[in-house]
Parts: C-alpha cells; structure tokens; sequence
C-alpha cells in the first residue's frame, strides 16, 4: 500500500468516523402559492382590530371563544414532522417567547406543516458520490436539503390564515470543513431557520430579510 | 469527449434501480365499495418531493375515490365537515446527513461503508437502501381531530450493475401499487369506524 493510499484511507476514516455534515441555511418567502393566499397578517396576539379587520364578518360574529382584545389561546399541532421530532420543542419554546399562549383545548388551531421539497438531481448526486469517495472526501459532497414551513390558523375546522416560508440548509461533507463541525453542525442551521422563521411569523409573516420590529 | 459519454451511458443506466417489497404480501383489505360516504375534503401533505412520489399519491386518491361512493370527494384546505389529511410522513427518510449522524450513528456508517464500497468496485457492489414510508389519515370533523390512521409501506432500492441483472424481478410498480393497497385499507377502516359519514355537524356558537 502506498503512502497516497494510506492518506486517503485515513482521511477516509477520519470523515466517516466524524461525519462532519457543515450547513448553511437560507430562508425566503415562496413566490407563488397554489390555493392558498399569503397575506401578511398581523399576529394572532396583537392588535385585535387588525386582526378581525381581515376575519370575515360571518366567521367574526359566530367566533365566541376568543375574545377580541384578549390575548389568545391556541392550539399547535405539528404536522409532517416525521423526520424532524428533534426541532419540535425548540418551535414550542419559540413560540411561547414570542407571547403565543398553547392550550391542547383551544378551538383555534395553529397548525406547523414542514414540508420537503427536493433535493438536487439524483444523476448529479451520484457523480458527485463518486469524486468525493474517489477524492477521500477532498472534494465535498454537497447536500441540498429544501424545506417549506407553512403556518396555518385554523378556527373550528376553517382555514383562515397562511404563512409559509420555504427554507434550504447546504450541507457539505468533507474534510476540508473538518475545522467547522463543532460550530456549524447541519442540524444547528436547520433549527437556526425553524426559529427565524416562527419570530417572521410571530412579527406579521414579514418577510425573512426584514429584521425590524413591528 | 469519448470518456464524457462513457461517464453518461454509466449514470443513466445506473439511474435505473430495483425495487423489491419489505416483508411480507399482505392481505387484501376488505372492499367497501357500496358504502356511501358524506363529502369530504382532503389534502395531501408533504408528497411533492419527486415525480414517482406524486404519481403515488395520484394513484392513492384515485382508489380511495374508486373504492367507495362518495358524496363528494374535493381537494382543499380546512373544512366545517370531513376533512382528511394525507400526510407523508417518512420518505425518502433522512435527507439531511446531519441528522442521520445523531439519529442513526450505525445506519450511517453502514450506508458510508456500502457507498464506499460501491465507489471503489466500478458499481459491482451496489447500493442498497431501505425505504421506509409511513402514511398517516388524520381525520378532521369541524376542526376537533376524530382519528388518525397510520399505515406503513417499506421497500428495498438497489443500485449499481446488479439493478439490471435483477430488472426481470424488480417490482417497479410497487411504490406505486402499494399506494392503492393504502387507500382501500383506509377506506376499509373509516367503514368499520363509522367516519366520513353522518349527518351535519352542529354549528359551534349559535
């Protein structure tokens, strides 16, 4: 065995053992929509008239469980998180620090949808395979993960408000970004991204670059 | 040039992969089909990630909408009556490497090692992947959840030369077909269960 061939396996070894998996995340307001609206609408807890301004008045009039000027209780139910039950506390968390009150009873319903919305193409994942296992992992393999988060406000079974965001975490394998693993571990910028975008919701469904307070 | 279109017959036939069902062939759901259900909406929650996948969930509405009379059977968000949501919740499975690190620290080398292995052999060694889907019927009435069903169909990938050696007993259909033993189970299910049917619900509030 060569001394190139012993470099390699150790590299090898060294990244496998590891498994430094290095993000970096992105977050932006999907273009388009099909179905449902994207208005920016104000938080469920502040400003009662903005709020009801934009509830059809039907809905407003039979609606007797929250009362306007009050703050709310909601109901959260995470949906699709199959694959990412280790985030959903940190959502919890969040949303209780942006003043959302979670009650399991409340008839109004906040429902956390977490989609995922492919990747790159298989064919150029397999090339990409191949250099990094031939390479011993000098060139990165690259890992595009897409998300799409939606908020949707539910009252007695209606739909009323949707908000969705559509998040993306680079991940690079290697061993080049051996040095940054313990700082930028892939499952730190995906949970960076899911509290980003719970404050954009909280903050009227603003957009992600806007980082003013309401 | 030559070498460029060599590296692409390889992928393209390589992009090809065998699909075999995990564990057992189980039995056919009771059918329902003079069972008549109210109007129902539903949605279908995380299925656009790839191509067979939509075909999947296409083949999945088509025989819940086949294997039973509705009254109504609309896709939309939120409704005051049924209001069923299709939600994929695992498939591909992890994606994101970071996590499969921490959730699976086996599984991941395991699957390091095979496409090591599936590198250093010129693709003899193939791939191997376990899929593992996990479908889930949340069923609504008026925004209070009656009840969730949660079905599993898993099914073993392989990659590499061996996938078109095994083309004569892949069963490629099978991501798709299974789809259809789903949603009978289901329809089956919500029969026996007395859901998706019965008169209005009460106006909450008047």
């Amino acid at each position: 065995m060569s001394f190139k061939c012993r470099a390699f396996a150790l590299i090898f070894v060294c990244t496998i053992l590891t498994g430094n998996c290095v993000g970096f995340g992105e977050a932006r307001v999907p273009v388009s929509d099909s179905g449902a609206e994207f208005d920016a609408d104000a938080p469920i807890e502040s400003g009662a008239e903005t709020n009801r301004a934009k509830i059809p008045v039907s809905t407003a009039q039979t609606n007797s469980a929250i009362e306007p000027g009050q703050i709310s209780e909601i109901a959260v139910r995470f949906t699709a998180w199959g694959n990412h039950e280790r985030y959903i506390d940190g959502v919890r968390e969040r949303l209780i620090l942006r003043g959302y009150r979670l009650r399991e009873t409340s008839p109004a319903l906040l429902e956390i949808v977490l989609e995922e919305s492919g990747t790159t193409p298989g064919l150029s994942r397999l090339l990409n395979l191949v250099l990094t296992v031939g390479s011993g992992t000098l060139v990165p393999f690259y890992n595009q993960v897409n998300y799409r988060i939606s908020f949707r406000y539910f009252r007695a079974g209606v739909l009323e408000r949707t908000c969705g965001y559509e998040l993306r975490n680079n991940e690079v394998i290697g061993v080049l970004f051996l040095p940054f693993a313990p700082f930028r571990w892939s499952t730190t910028t995906l949970a960076e991204l899911l509290a980003e975008s719970v404050d954009d919701y909280a903050y009227g469904c603003r957009s992600p670059d806007d980082t003013g307070e309401l | 040039m030559r070498f460029v279109f060599r590296i692409g017959l390889i992928l393209l036939l390589l992009s090809r992969c065998a699909v075999f069902r995990a564990g057992d062939e189980l039995p056919e759901p009771p059918a329902v089909a003079e069972h008549r259900f109210g109007s129902v909406t539903y949605e279908m929650v995380n299925w656009a990630n790839l191509n067979e996948d939509n075909q999947a969930g296409d083949f999945l509405v088509t025989t819940l909408s086949d294997s039973a009379e509705f009254e109504q059977l609309n896709p939309g968000v939120g409704s005051s009556d049924w209001f069923v949501q299709i939600i994929l919740e695992e498939y591909p499975g992890k994606k994101e490497s970071g996590a499969a690190v921490l959730d699976h620290p086996v599984g991941f080398l395991a699957q390091n090692v095979n496409n090591i292995a599936f590198g250093q052999t010129i693709f003899i060694f193939p791939i191997i992947r376990y899929l593992e889907r996990k479908i889930t019927f949340a069923v609504w009435r008026g925004g209070e959840l009656k009840q969730e069903y949660t079905y599993q169909s898993d099914a073993w990938v392989i990659i590499g030369w061996a996938s078109i050696l095994l083309a004569f007993a892949s069963e490629s259909e099978y991501l798709r077909t299974d789809m259809g033993r789903v949603a009978r189970q289901f329809a089956a299910d919500a029969a026996r269960d007395g859901l998706l049917s019965g008169p209005a619900p009460r106006r909450v509030g008047r």
